[in-house]
């Protein structure tokens, strides 16, 4: 038997340096409930959550879009702990019931063997905090990651001061610490009224709803109530620009649109504010589903590419299951968080079962040597209560056995989904019905239509996010940057224009555009992005994503649910080298490392054939030598 | 699907691959006015060829001396952008990394190039994110680096413009074979004729030399790289050492790869999807310890492709003397540096029968005649398996 290449990852592959048989990824309504769920049938749980998330990584808007607008108290980590934990009760009962809950960790991988990995003792998640990155194995996964927002640009959204309504609703309650006084909304559906509502119970003035559509979107007697406490709607109109003398927004120019959405010369109002909050629509936050190979398709009324469910909320990775927002959002969970509880529930029940039929012996010993749950109360990844965390380590790290895992070979599932037409054509997965669970749903309240819709026969939110679109391209025009990362306007993302620091032009280059793309294929997003630079910035996306896709549907005279998912990659949350560097490097990494492959040969000049160049590690000495 | 297969015909040069090799192939021959037609199976560049290194300096190779004369022309020979960028410095942290890095700067002055030695405080000077813990480094007056994924959509788009077509999402399902030639390939949007065919499908080229009875030792593994948020410019962007291959970008991103492969089976002609491992934080690491200024800097994307080598890591460019009329090509895991010259080979094998500028003697496929079927478990590069074992006889 010939010795196993050293300078392969064949048996490199990281140790978890913790073991648990089920991990729930956020610690919202779904994610609180199902590890409840769980841990009351027995199982060892570990509840994840990012949240209080570092004031650097809010800056950037990462996770939601914080849109600068973070009092100086998101600074003071300890502080920003504590109210996260006095805003969601929840995490108190699953603190009763044993979970063990960490706050202030961000999970920014999922790693799963499949066809092209088949290494790694078990599937794990990368997680980090603010100063280091650890890797915890898992049996089972639930994924209740939430929702972000769809947000689309206007002349001088890039200044301080524009939100997402997501962004806006965690700032004004779990970290109490939105900084603005004064508010302009923008969607008058669920999303929109049930923002002006939190802002106004929080003291923050509503200046005004803008809305696209001839009509208010949500529920009457709420736009009644807050009409009543003094909240001007404007229907019919879109926006204009957002304005100030500084970076930050002083105020907002919109405009009355006619039926076809465009905007009527004079008809324009200027409101004055402190901060724009973009409540068109969310969308699911899929990442880690797509990362562990979970089959995703589009549902329009659900917000975008949601997971493919059974009735359990098991996704097509039989390990790997989805709950809340992630696994569709629609208005009625707005009013209703027991739609995400009962999700979650269903989740985590059905998570708890399938490892009980795994291993019911192993599933008893890991819940026994558990010890004194509540020492270690919400341990903050971040802060100073790490020692609780570190202690319970050592005795998951090894003590496993990864037997169950293994058998599952959850990344296997990904091999079934590679039929390359279907990947192409990410339509055809749009068009299947909406399967048990989401047929159980209330529908969208998004379908209505106006006369400035777009061609085509979807109904739901991004056919309402396309009006939008086009309403603000009327009113705004072309040179709005649709990236503010990579400051890629509209037009150079239709154009696929090279960035402007290329400093680039050739007659041949002009006449390159999504339209001469088409001619070779359905239009790409992560094509569109490698030659534009939309969507490659540090936001990860998260600020354009949506809206890159919009304008190339509109460009390529097609809808949302024709662009096929551009493409996530670890990770998933933007992290510093030395965040990211691992202490648990082991030996033979290190040892056996070289830059490529190290076949002796393989550079070898050809003048001197049968030279060996071989690469030295960190044992070896550089060989330079003829055979 | 009807209508496509109605619609599409053959060509004179059937390219089988989009990547960049069978790009680089298809502009020379467009270029050279012949009717020239690229399949991919799904988008152009679409694996290893647009996700790696992007560099540009590989002088020790057959191509090298070509690959070194024809970057600098590239942007105005496509009329698209590449992104190439002279020169490349290499940081030392140990002395047996600074012994390579001479090395390597050695095998270009071999060949005419110039280079200087750089002790840490000239390394500083150029390059002020290395730390205190470099012991020196090289400054290479030739090579450079690309942008893979603006290059060969270059390519895609200059060969189009010279005439010529491309067809994506279309996969090559065999190769129909006439007194001792081919003259067609079967694909899902129907069965093309050609006079010539070239093979530069990367991973799955062995598979399409077994059509033919060919055997092509290939072996494909999976290689990962990270990608941080942009840094302001360095003096030089090709700055590489520790163990990582890469770059800076002109926008300011530095990209990196390196440290193990993964050897793996490719099962049919799909390529499955680009997963990534844990190994990302390995290579955040080695970043960090080549350039310790810029430890704070945020990745923001790590991405996987598939790249193929053969034994010994050089590559097979030929015209096969049967079936006379295929080109087979595998650049063996190092091929998009090399493109601009491994194309024109490839076009003038296609063209001429021979390559007029470099001896490809070293390249030819009769190196493995004598390669046994289980090459790759008797090498340690897969684990062999008793019943792989048992069957897998000598080629002969």
């Amino acid at each position: 038997m010939p010795e196993l290449d050293r300078r392969s990852y064949a048996g490199k592959a990281p140790t978890p340096e913790r073991h648990v048989p089920l991990v729930v990824v956020g610690a919202g309504a779904a994610g609180v409930a199902a590890a409840v769920e769980a841990a009351r049938a027995g199982v060892e749980v570990l509840l994840l959550d990012e949240h209080p998330v570092d004031n650097d990584m809010m800056a950037m808007d990462v996770p939601l879009c914080f849109g600068q607008r973070m009092d100086a108290t998101v600074r003071n980590r300890g502080a920003m702990l504590e109210r996260v934990v006095e805003t969601n009760p929840a995490l108190a009962a699953a603190d009763e019931a044993g979970v063990d809950v960490q706050l202030g960790a961000y999970v920014w991988g999922a790693f799963v063997n499949g066809p092209t990995v088949q290494e790694l003792p078990s599937p794990m998640l990368g997680v980090a905090d603010d100063r280091r990155s650890w890797l915890v194995g898992w049996d089972r996964l639930i994924v209740a990651a939430g929702a972000r927002d769809v947000l689309l640009g206007f002349p001088g959204w890039e200044r301080a001061g524009t939100l997402g309504a997501a962004g806006a609703a965690a700032l004004l309650t779990r970290y109490r610490a939105l900084a603005a006084r004064r508010i302009v909304v923008i969607g008058s559906g669920a999303l929109g009224l049930h923002t002006a509502a939190l802002a106004l119970d929080h003291g923050v003035e509503v200046a005004g709803i803008v809305e696209v559509d001839a009509h208010v979107r949500g529920d009457a007697a709420a736009a009644r109530a807050l009409a009543a406490r003094g909240v001007p709607f404007f229907t019919g109109h879109t926006i204009r620009a957002g304005r100030g003398r500084t970076g930050e927004i002083e105020s907002l120019v919109i405009v009355a649109v006619d039926g076809a959405g465009e905007p009527i010369a004079g008809r324009e109002t200027q409101i004055a504010c402190d901060a724009v909050v973009m409540a068109i629509g969310q969308t699911p936050s899929v990442e880690l589903l797509h990362l562990v190979g979970a089959r995703l398709r589009f549902a329009s009324p659900l917000g975008g590419w949601v997971p493919e469910l059974d009735g359990s909320m098991r996704t097509t990775v039989p390990t790997v299951f989805a709950a809340g927002d992630c696994a569709g959002v629609h208005d009625a969970m707005l009013a209703a968080p027991d739609i995400a509880r009962d999700q979650g529930r269903i989740a985590g029940a059905a998570a708890a079962e399938s490892l009980d039929r795994v291993d019911r012996t192993r599933r008893g010993a890991a819940a026994e040597s558990r010890g004194p749950v509540n020492e270690a109360r919400h341990s903050f990844a971040g802060g100073e209560s790490l020692g609780p965390v570190n202690e319970a380590r050592p005795g998951f790290a090894g003590a496993e056995s990864h037997g169950p895992v293994n058998e599952a070979r959850p990344g296997f599932a990904r091999a079934e989904s590679l039929d390359p037409v279907n990947e192409a054509r990410p339509g055809v997965a749009g068009a299947e019905s909406l399967g048990p669970i989401n047929e159980a749903r209330p529908g969208s309240a998004g379908a209505r239509r106006t006369d400035g819709g777009v061609r085509g026969a979807m109904s739901g939110p991004p056919d309402y996010w396309q009006r939008w679109l086009a309403s603000l391209i009327a009113a705004g025009g072309w040179e709005v940057n649709v990236c503010q990362c990579e400051e890629v306007t509209r037009r150079e993302l239709v154009e696929t224009k090279p960035p402007r620091y290329l400093e680039w032009d050739s007659p041949q280059m002009s006449a390159r555009s999504v339209g001469t793309l088409l001619r070779d294929g359905p239009v790409n997003q992560d094509q569109i992005k490698r030659l534009t630079r939309a969507g490659m910035g540090p936001c990860q996306s998260r600020r354009c994503r949506e809206q890159v896709g919009l304008l190339l549907a509109q460009a390529a005279g097609t809808t949302l649910d024709r662009i096929p998912l551009p493409t996530f990659r670890p990770p998933i949350r933007p992290l510093p080298l030395n965040v990211l560097w691992p202490d648990d490097e082991p030996a033979a990494m290190r040892e056996h490392w070289v830059s490529w492959f190290g076949i002796p040969t393989q550079f070898s000049p050809h003048w001197e054939p049968g030279m060996v160049l071989d690469e030295p590690t960190a044992h070896t000495r550089l060989i330079v030598s003829d055979e | 699907m009807m209508s496509a297969m109605t619609q599409t015909r053959g060509a004179s040069v059937v390219i089988v691959g989009g990547g960049v090799t069978g790009l680089s192939a298809g502009w020379w021959l467009a270029r050279a006015g012949v009717d020239v037609l690229v399949l991919d199976k799904s988008i152009v560049g679409w694996e290893a060829s647009g996700r790696n290194g992007g560099g540009a300096t590989h002088v020790y190779s057959p191509f090298g001396l070509e690959e070194q004369r024809l970057w600098p022309q590239m942007d105005e020979l496509l009329g698209y952008p590449t992104e190439h960028q002279p020169f490349r410095i290499g940081v030392a942290l140990t002395d047996t990394q600074l012994a390579l890095a001479r090395r390597w700067a050695e095998i270009g002055e071999m060949r005419g190039f110039r280079w200087e030695s750089l002790d840490r405080r000239q390394l500083k000077e150029l390059v002020p994110i290395v730390g205190d813990n470099a012991i020196g480094g090289t400054y290479l007056h030739f090579g450079g680096h690309a942008n893979p994924q603006r290059t060969v959509q270059a390519y895609a788009w200059a060969l189009q413009d010279h005439g010529g077509r491309i067809l994506q999402h279309t996969t090559v399902t065999g190769l129909v074979q006439r007194g001792g030639r081919v003259t067609a390939v079967e694909t899902t949007a129907g069965t093309l004729g050609a006079d010539v065919v070239v093979i530069a499908a990367g991973p799955q080229t062995g598979a399409f030399a077994e059509m033919l009875g060919v055997w092509l030792p290939v072996a494909p593994a999976r290689v990962e790289m990270i990608a941080t948020e942009p840094i302001p410019l360095m003096h030089v962007g090709g700055v590489a050492g520790n163990g990582l291959y890469g770059r800076q970008t002109l926008r300011g991103n530095l990209v990196y790869g390196g440290g193990p492969h993964e050897w793996i089976n490719v099962p049919d002609m799909a390529t499955p999807e680009h997963t990534n491992t844990p190994l990302v934080r390995n290579l955040a690491r080695r970043l960090a310890e080549l350039l310790p200024g810029a430890a704070h800097v945020r990745v923001i994307r790590a991405w996987s492709g598939l790249v193929e080598n053969t034994p010994d890591g050089l590559p097979v460019v030929e015209r096969l003397a049967r079936p006379d009329n295929v080109v087979i090509a595998t650049m063996s895991s190092v091929g998009f540096g090399l493109s601009p010259a491994s194309g024109r080979a490839i076009s003038e094998l296609v063209q001429h029968g021979r390559c007029l500028f470099a001896d490809l003697g070293a390249l030819a496929l009769g190196r493995f005649a004598d390669t046994p079927r289980d090459w790759r478990e008797r090498a340690g590069w897969v684990a062999a398996s008793p019943a792989v074992a048992a069957v897998a006889g000598g080629n002969g």
